[in-house]
């Protein structure tokens, strides 16, 4: 089952099903349980009351085979009188108050002519004891159950009740026994008469129920004590369940007639109400009790039971409501007040108020983490916007470096249109972060011009204003007539002075006379320049020379060389070299020169633009983290202008 | 003698219920039935209850018989004046010197059956040779023993009275039943009627007359009226009976309860739709509603003589007195 809705009503059904699903079967149990013991009580109560009606029935054949043995001992041993018999029938019916009659029936057919006429019988009647011959005067014993069955079946038998004649006209019961002489055939039967009312009052007696009944019937069915006296010896149980069309009934008595026991449900014959009838045989002639207790009788206390459970149930179910509604309510109301707080802080609003959970169960955690996850973004967000206050500080910076930078470097190309003797191209890829690299060149004097390359340490506007004074010394100094190590170490001393930052720049410098091509020049801690003439391409001699700036007093060492007609001069800074790929491989000089070795021959501009290009593929977007400048200077030769 | 004639004039309460011989000339007359009040007898209570006896003059009092009461003792002390009894058994007894007469055939069909448990291997009558069965002696005999020489079989005989304990406890195999009494009592001790054998003497051709209403030859010479309107009122009560079983089966009940016998009302209704059709015919060929035919009598007779049952065979003429014609 999917249950939708809040989590407050989940759990509140959750909780109120699973609880109802456990009180139903706690009650069904219950009453299930509490049934089978009734059962079982009823069961049990039957027993009981057979018991007792056996005990109290059963003490009759125990007298008449006690007085049965006493006659035929002595009839057989001695000669009783006619007195003594009669003494000893009459003994019986004081000892014994249940028993109303004993008569003592001899065969017919005896040789013994005092006896075959003689039946003597000892009964009760208006309070005395009476004796009585039967044996005579048209009573005819021989039609008689009390005397035929005995002989018959030659056992000791309980007769059906019938009406009795002569002392009473009550219905009674015999107990018979067979009396045989010493030779083993037969004598006698002796039989004991039982009122049925005594039978009766002894049910009554034993009775052991408030709402049901008992009721005994004999081994042909025959109803022998009900609560319903119309019933008894006029019905058997199977008239009944003929007059009732009741199959189930037949069958009840069937079960009882063989001496069974059992527990049925039925509808009761006499009262016409659902019932439970228990029923067991009573004494050894055959008989059986049945108890019958109205199913309302049985059932109703328990309903009153399951109902009261229900009841209970019910309010129990009522207060588990209100408590899960309550514990519900204290997860989710924090819960929505936390939604609510997440819209408002999603939106941007990090000030709202947040709930305020007390404990420490998990949604006060999460309510907790929440208002630190909030106070961790609003730091972020003000550290953010520090951060960005920063960068764009910074960037304007750079901006302001870049503007200096570019407008401090020649950028008309070609720079002198009027010189013939070279071909002069340069340019300036700053990284995004300006590096600090510079280039110039300038005629010092019409026969000669400074081509210079330079990278001052340091990013920003620091090192654009250092590049810029560094260009600014050069170029007075140039303007002295000074040479390269000349420039270059009083270039040192200059901007070594109040240097506090300890700010330095790396310089390639050189003085090309343009007559002849023959150059000076000097390196402050620079790469050296590849020369590049006839296909192949080489380093200029290393020329010594540190890092410009830092110290005061440095001496540059002068180079000379000379650059032939057709032969290029290429200057360029780091950026070029420790050009990066994706993979951190560097350019390095190798693949420099052997791309610069590709490109003999052509005009200067096309070779700096192709190694700009060729770089960029290389470092194939990976960002770029220096400036790189490139300035290739080609020598075409003295002018023929004739100067 | 008992019939008794009583003046009006003597008596000075014209209440009939209360005050018997109220009307003129009103007949005090005894009648003593053989057995407890039970459906067998259903139209001779009906014509008491319905007051077909008083619209005849007849103030009748109806004596129940039992084991303790013998009506044909009754009848030879004078102390009964009409009897109700078997045919076969009122051949003995007026064979016995009781000079008796026949004045109606109520029961004209033997009910008479053998009745035995299937369970004990009885299905057939052949089955009965050499088993221990219960029978009524004396007139009932006769039939049985017909029965038996005819079928070649001898059973071990065991007598039989009132009851019938002997058989429900096993004591015999089978025992002599009536169809409309003691079979019915053996379904009501929890047998079920497929679970038996009955073998009906009827169908094996010992049926024989049973019930008529019997009365001292000096008596139907005395009072030859008192006779016919009894037979006639007692006819009436069996017609009604057989019109209004229901009434007739509530009447004996309540006589029955009366008499304080046991008995129940499904038994009773049962006894009643049993005994009927022996008593009211089918159809009039089979026979005339309480007339004794010569031919069945005679039958009767030479079946008891047979048997050694009776010496000689009384005229028909001498021992059945049809007395109720002429009515209407």
């Amino acid at each position: 089952m999917k249950i939708k809705g809040s989590i407050a009503s989940r759990l509140i059904l959750s909780t109120l099903i699973g609880a109802g699903c456990v009180l139903l079967a706690i009650v069904g149990y219950g009453f299930v349980h509490a049934r089978s013991t009734l059962k079982q009580e009823m069961i049990s109560r039957v027993e009981g009351l057979a018991e007792g009606t056996s005990f109290k029935v059963g003490r009759i054949p125990l007298v008449v085979e006690t007085v049965g043995r006493d006659l035929a001992v002595g009839l057989s041993l001695s000669d009783l009188s006619e007195d003594d018999v009669y003494s000893i029938l009459e003994g019986t019916l004081r000892v014994h108050p249940e028993v109303s009659g004993v008569c003592l029936a001899f065969f017919p057919q005896l040789k013994n002519s005092r006896l075959r006429n003689w039946a003597p019988f000892a009964y009760r009647d208006d309070g005395g004891i009476h004796r009585k011959n039967l044996g005579g005067n048209g009573y005819d014993r021989e039609i008689w159950d009390w005397y035929q069955l005995p002989k018959e079946l030659g056992r000791p038998v309980g007769t059906e009740p019938y009406l009795g004649v002569g002392g009473s006209d009550r219905l009674l019961i015999s107990y018979c026994i067979p009396l045989y002489d010493s030779d083993g055939s037969f004598m006698a039967s002796l039989a004991c008469d039982v009122s049925l009312d005594w039978l009766t009052d002894t049910m009554t007696g034993l009775r052991s129920y408030d709402d049901g009944y008992a009721f005994l019937i004999t081994s042909a069915g025959t109803v022998v004590s009900h609560p319903d006296r119309d019933l008894i010896m006029n019905e058997t149980i199977f008239s009944i369940a003929d007059a009732e069309d009741s199959d189930r009934l037949w069958n009840i008595g069937d079960s009882m007639r063989k001496g069974e026991d059992g527990l049925v449900e039925m509808v009761d014959f006499t009262t016409g109400e659902p019932s439970w009838i228990a029923y067991r045989p009573v004494g050894d002639m055959g008989w059986s009790i049945g108890i019958v207790f109205p199913r309302r009788a049985l059932i109703e206390p328990l309903h009153d039971l399951s109902k009261s459970q229900l009841m209970l149930g019910l309010i129990g179910l009522a207060l588990l409501f209100i408590v899960s509604f309550v514990i519900a309510r204290s997860i989710t109301g924090p819960i929505k007040s936390l939604s609510v707080a997440t819209k408002l802080t999603a939106s941007g609003d990090l000030e709202s108020s947040l709930p305020s959970v007390t404990g420490d169960d998990e949604v006060a955690q999460l309510a907790r983490s929440f208002a630190s996850m909030r106070e961790d973004l609003l730091a972020y967000v003000e550290e953010l916007q520090e951060t960005t206050a920063a960068r764009e500080k910074m960037e304007s910076e750079l901006n302001i470096a870049h503007s200096i930078q570019l407008s401090l470097v020649p950028r008309t190309f070609p720079p002198f249109p009027e010189m013939e003797e070279f071909d002069l191209y340069a340019l300036l890829d700053p990284a995004k972060e300006v590096g600090g690299d510079f280039y110039d060149f300038f005629m010092v004097d019409p026969g000669h011009i400074l081509i210079t390359v330079g990278d001052v340490s340091g990013k920003g506007v620091p090192a654009a204003l250092f590049m810029a004074v560094t260009r600014t010394f050069i170029r007075a100094f140039a303007k002295e007539g000074l040479g390269p190590g000349a420039i270059l170490s009083r270039l040192n001393d200059e901007i070594s002075v109040d240097n506090e930052s300890c700010m330095f720049v790396t310089v390639f410098c050189a003085v090309i006379g343009l007559e002849n091509g023959d150059f000076l020049y000097a390196s402050g801690g620079h790469n050296p320049p590849f020369l590049l003439g006839d296909g192949s391409v080489g380093f200029l001699p290393k020329v010594k020379g540190p890092l410009v700036g830092p110290m005061a007093g440095m001496v540059f060492q002068e180079g000379r060389s000379k650059i032939e007609a057709g032969e290029t001069l290429f200057l360029y800074t780091d950026g070029l070299t420790e050009a990066m790929d994706g993979y951190g491989r560097l350019l390095g000089e190798e693949k420099s020169i052997l791309w610069l070795e590709e490109m003999d021959g052509i005009s200067s501009k096309d070779m700096v633009l192709a190694m700009r290009d060729r770089t960029a593929s290389f470092v194939d977007g990976a960002e770029q983290s220096d400036d790189i400048t490139l300035l290739a200077f080609r020598f075409r030769g003295p002018s023929r202008r004739g100067n | 003698m008992r019939i008794r004639v009583f003046s009006g004039f003597l008596c000075l309460i014209l209440l009939p219920s209360l005050c018997w011989g109220s009307e003129f000339f009103m007949t005090g007359v005894r009648l003593d039935l053989q057995w407890y009040p039970q459906s067998q007898f259903a139209g001779y209570y009906v014509a008491y209850e319905k007051g077909m006896y008083l619209r005849r003059g007849l103030n009748v009092f109806v004596y129940r018989g039992g084991p303790d009461r013998d009506p044909m003792e009754a009848l030879r002390r004078r102390e009964a004046d009409f009897v109700t009894a078997f045919l076969t058994g009122a051949m003995v007894y007026r064979e016995g010197g009781l000079p008796l007469v026949n004045l109606a055939q109520v029961v004209n069909e033997g009910n008479l059956l053998l009745v035995a448990q299937k369970k004990d291997g009885i299905s057939e009558s052949f089955d009965l040779n050499g088993k221990r069965i219960s029978m009524w002696g004396d007139h009932f005999s006769g039939a049985y023993r017909g029965f038996f020489t005819a079928h070649c079989i001898s059973p071990e005989i065991v007598p039989q009275f009132y009851s019938i304990d002997l058989f429900l406890r096993g004591g015999v195999v089978a025992c002599s039943a009536m169809s409309y009494n003691e079979y019915g009592r053996i379904l009501q001790a929890g047998y079920r009627q497929e679970d038996l054998t009955v073998i009906s003497l009827k169908d094996e051709g010992f049926g024989f007359p049973e019930d008529g209403i019997y009365c001292l030859e000096s008596t139907l010479k005395d009072h030859p009226t008192v006779c016919r309107d009894f037979v006639r009122a007692s006819l009436e009560g069996w017609r009604y009976a057989a019109e209004h079983p229901e009434e007739a089966v509530d009447i004996v009940m309540k006589y029955a309860k009366r008499a304080k016998v046991p008995v129940n009302r499904v038994h009773m209704k049962r006894m009643l739709e049993t005994i009927l059709p022996s008593i009211v015919p089918d159809s009039s060929d089979l026979w005339s509603f309480g007339r004794l035919s010569m031919s069945d009598y005679l039958d009767t007779a030479f079946m008891m003589e047979e048997r050694g049952l009776i010496g000689e065979v009384v005229p028909f003429e001498d021992f059945v007195k049809t007395v109720f014609e002429d009515e209407d």
